[in-house]
């Protein structure tokens, strides 16, 4: 296993991913409380944006190394 | 452990096994076909006939077909949803941002991008920063207007991202950069290498030395980046000079690190083939040269799969000693579109480059004229030196530089002197190449 790996273990990435997905569903809950509001749903899109680049970062290899 | 964290932007991501890259870009890929299939007209009418689940390795990858500018243009000229037409991947409403090409090989290409596209593509530029030394104490200056380009903004929003510091340089002319980048102190610059050379031009008019604007890095965006002219840009600034390779349809698919010592493949982010030039169906090996096609695999807004960019790189060695285990390309070697055959000779702008930047540091800028004279294919090379040269003196550099561009290319070249003052000069991109053949062929 390289270096960079044994400071971030695969239980770190899995505890990772499941705080991403927790956010995900988080901000989904926002959304719908928000009914509409443009502060809600503006950012809550920016918060999504940053999701989907966690994802693809995080939750993507963690799923890869399960 | 802290400085291990810190070293990467993404400690697992950039070190992660080569199969583990090639196993999330295949993942990725299909993934991308299923959104683009139900969300770009484009895709449905091209990939009609394709399954995503078929794609079960690179081999099956490389089967489908290739996308090129030229498609792009057919799928958006007098297409809707205007602007962008078929190409188009989420609904218009969530555009946020326009983009476009610069439109010097023909019709610019218009490239939508939504909030989270456009993060995702940040977040690439981040790790870019990031391998290139940025860091939170930086004073980023980006001496550009940044308009509809979007290299400069994508550094922009990922130095803020990064930590950096940003202060943006438009709506001044160059000495007012210059008077800028002092003011403030910057320690770091964004800008193509024909206007780093420019600036450091400028600076000297001033009568100040650019090694001590307190310049530390400097990353290079919008056109090759011989190493001959990284190496001068690093001496005259006292600089870090990185490059990396991108472009407002592919996104930034390529960078240096710290090592220097060639460009990471953005992996996983993209899936990058370097394909033989005759056939692009066979991806090349180490010191071999390649078309590189890419698919940006996280972008929705404008999904790209196998875009044909027409760069052509030399494949590099992998296992760089900066721990990153991403695929690695030893250099980019112009444009499919410039590599043209001069009197039978396969010839590419950025070997004069090369050859002018490394060997004659007196050369203040230079042209490439080809033209057809009495059936022949006659190429001059224009060059400005920095002061008037005398006659003896002239004629010795036409020789010497005529010398070393025939070893070069295999050509013989035509110099001609042009005064101190006399080229155009470039802030955005260069245009030194003109093939003239071609202007007289559509005429």
């Amino acid at each position: 296993m390289n270096k960079s790996k044994e400071t971030v273990g695969r239980a770190d990435l899995k505890k990772m991913k499941e705080n991403i997905d927790q956010i995900e569903v988080h901000l989904a809950k926002l959304l719908e409380l928000g009914g509409g509001m443009p502060v809600i749903e503006k950012n809550v899109r920016a918060m999504k944006s940053f999701i989907h680049a966690l994802k693809f970062g995080v939750s993507d290899i963690a799923e890869l190394e399960e | 452990m802290v400085e291990d964290k810190r070293r990467y932007w993404n400690p697992v991501l950039e070190t992660l096994d080569p199969e583990q890259h090639r196993a999330l870009e295949i993942k990725n890929f299909r993934r991308l076909i299923r959104y683009a299939k139900g969300h770009s007209l484009f895709y449905q009418e091209k990939y009609k006939d394709i399954n995503p689940e078929d794609i079960l390795d690179l081999d099956t990858i490389r089967r489908l077909p290739l996308v090129d500018k030229e498609d792009l243009r057919k799928a958006q000229e007098g297409q809707e949803p205007f602007p962008y037409g078929e190409m188009l991947g989420v609904p218009l409403a969530e555009v946020t941002d326009f983009r476009q090409t610069s439109g010097t090989t023909g019709r610019p290409v218009y490239v939508p991008e939504s909030y989270e596209s456009w993060q995702w593509r940040v977040e690439v530029w981040c790790h870019i920063l990031w391998m290139a030394g940025f860091r939170e104490t930086d004073r980023v200056f980006i001496p550009f207007g940044y308009n509809v380009y979007v290299a400069f903004w994508e550094g922009h929003y990922a130095a803020e991202k990064v930590g950096c510091e940003v202060v943006p340089g438009g709506a001044l002319d160059t000495r007012g950069r210059v008077s800028k980048i002092m003011e403030v102190k910057a320690t770091a610059l964004m800008n193509t290498p024909t206007y780093g050379l420019h600036l450091a031009e400028e600076v000297g008019k001033m009568g100040l030395d650019p090694k001590g604007l307190g310049i530390k890095r400097m990353l290079c965006a919008g056109e090759p980046l011989p190493p001959a002219t990284r190496n001068r840009l690093g001496e005259i600034w006292g600089a870090e000079v990185y490059d990396h390779i991108g472009g407002t349809e592919p996104c930034a698919w390529a960078a240096m690190c710290g090592e220097r010592q060639g460009l990471h493949i953005m992996e996983p982010f993209f899936l990058v083939e370097i394909l033989d030039m005759e056939t692009l169906s066979r991806e090349v090996g180490p010191g071999e040269l390649g078309v590189v096609v890419v698919t940006p695999l996280g972008r929705h807004s404008f999904p790209l799969l196998r875009f044909n960019t027409k760069d052509v790189v030399r494949r590099g060695e992998d296992n760089c000693p900066c721990g990153r285990t991403s695929k690695m390309i030893s250099g980019v070697e112009g444009r499919a579109d410039d590599l043209r055959k001069i009197r039978g000779v396969l010839f590419t702008p950025v070997t004069v480059e090369e050859v002018v930047r490394k060997e004659f540091p007196q050369v203040v800028e230079f042209e490439i004229l080809v033209e057809r004279k009495n059936l022949m294919d006659e190429i001059c090379l224009r060059v400005e030196p920095q002061e008037e040269m005398g006659k003896e003196t002239a004629k010795d550099f036409c020789r010497h530089i005529g010398e070393r561009l025939k070893t070069k290319t295999n050509l013989r070249f035509q110099i001609e002197m042009v005064p101190p003052g006399g080229l155009p000069r470039y802030t955005l991109k260069s245009k030194r190449f003109k093939d003239l053949r071609e202007v007289k062929n559509h005429e």
